[in-house]
């Protein structure tokens, strides 16, 4: 039940954060909950659709993943992206510019989400006999298997996402391009998400090349990406040819 | 554009009804998750709807009173409903699983009680009966269900908690029905 009403409340903040940013900003009130209805549906599809794959790739079970619901982070990002990314320029919106004072919203329902990840004991961290360790006790959480004091690594990223959000606004007080502060978002959020995978405990989610998690093959796939669009962005542009 | 926003309005009015039925059906396999689950998700669609019917109205100069109604509708009916479906939608997973794989084992082992397959977190699956009474009180609690395939390795014992009373019926859900799994 904590799981699903912090689900709610994060994206009810993230919500009513982008609906005040586009205010402020002097767009359509209507197409931004167009916008913002069609990101979420996309999230949602996008997060069922790859926990099915993993599921179904990890079990052999196709109806295991389609019946549990469940979903997978990772894919609700690329999903959101995609869908703001085709809704926003159907409607001709300012899709850099969107993506910059999304920032905040994304930042405060992504660490909303991640405190109801802590409490319904997923995403655990690995064992750590830290003063602030958390011992998982309930039958239903998954951190309670083994019922061991573990890093709270949600708790870790909900932090590492609020101060990223603020550092990024910080360094881009006067940007040079418009999309820059979700550049540098992304940047630095694929370096946290990279170092926190290292104190995660939940090694069911499988390794790439039995190197690296498969979250920190996206992280650093999520890095050059943000990355390369920052620097092209920086390039200076010719000027275009008229007539 | 009184049309879109009518439309918004009664598709935010079947999601609502979709998110009472899924929660009244819960225990009902397939249908009550289904409903569960489609119910935030067509109360998306009355958003868009009435976003849209929002902004024309707006770019028209006219009343966008219903249009408001079927957007405001749907926004409170996302919420809950998504609530609802996380809490409610899960219980109609599990038994919608332990229907699908009762069946499969009644057939295959003959017997008459119906067995869930549950992931545990660090690797290996573990066979469960959810209708299963608990031990009483009085008897220490039984080892966590049947390992399904003993050749998978390692697979950790679940370790009861220190003060735990006598574990419940229904097992530990399985990975991903209560928030993410794998590649997460």
């Amino acid at each position: 039940m904590s799981y699903g009403a912090m689900l709610a409340i994060a994206t009810l903040a993230g919500g009513a954060l982008a609906l005040r940013a586009a205010k402020k900003e002097r767009l359509d009130i209507g197409l931004m909950y167009v916008v913002l209805a069609v990101t979420v549906l996309g999230a949602f599809v996008g997060g069922y659709l790859l926990y099915i794959v993993v599921e179904w790739l990890r079990t052999g079970d196709l109806m295991q993943g389609v019946l549990t619901f469940g979903r997978v982070l990772l894919g609700s990002m690329v999903g959101g992206f995609l869908a703001f990314y085709w809704i926003a320029g159907r409607f001709g919106m300012p899709r850099a510019r969107m993506m910059d004072f999304a920032v905040p919203a994304i930042a405060a329902a992504h660490a909303i989400g991640r405190v109801g990840c802590f409490l319904g004991g997923c995403c655990f961290g690995s064992e750590s006999h830290l003063p602030w360790a958390v011992t998982a006790t309930d039958p239903l959480a998954p951190a309670s298997y083994p019922s061991i004091p573990r890093h709270p690594t949600a708790l870790y990223e909900a932090l590492a996402v609020l101060a990223i959000a603020s550092l990024s606004g910080l360094l881009t007080r006067k940007k040079k391009y418009d999309g820059e502060r979700f550049a540098l978002y992304a940047m630095m959020y694929a370096v946290a998400r990279f170092s926190l995978e290292f104190l995660r405990g939940d090694t069911i989610r499988g390794l790439a090349f039995n190197v690296v998690s498969t979250s920190q093959l996206v992280a650093l796939a999520l890095f050059a990406l943000a990355l390369y669009l920052h620097r092209q962005s920086l390039q200076p542009h010719p000027p275009r040819r008229v007539g | 554009m009184r049309a879109m926003g009518l439309a918004s309005l009664f598709t935010a009015i079947g999601a609502f009804l979709l998110m009472i039925g899924g929660a009244l059906l819960a225990i009902v396999p397939i249908l009550g998750v289904t409903m569960s689950w489609s119910a935030p998700l067509v109360a998306l669609v009355a958003v868009v709807l009435g976003g849209i019917a929002m902004s024309r109205a707006k770019r028209d100069g006219e009343p966008a009173g219903v249009a408001v109604a079927g957007l405001t509708l749907g926004i409170v009916v996302f919420l809950l409903g998504l609530l609802l479906a996380v809490t409610c939608g899960l219980c109609g997973a599990l038994v919608s699983n332990a229907y699908l794989n009762g069946d499969l084992d009644r057939s295959r082992n003959g017997r008459n009680g119906m067995h869930m397959r549950v992931s545990l977190p660090d690797g290996g699956m573990m066979e469960i009966d959810p209708f299963a009474a608990p031990p009483s009180p009085a008897q220490p609690p039984p080892p966590s269900g049947t390992p399904v395939d003993p050749s998978a390795a390692p697979e950790p014992t679940p370790e009861a908690p220190p003060s735990a009373a006598p574990p419940p019926a229904m097992p530990p859900p399985p990975l991903g029905a209560a928030g993410e799994a794998a590649g997460s």
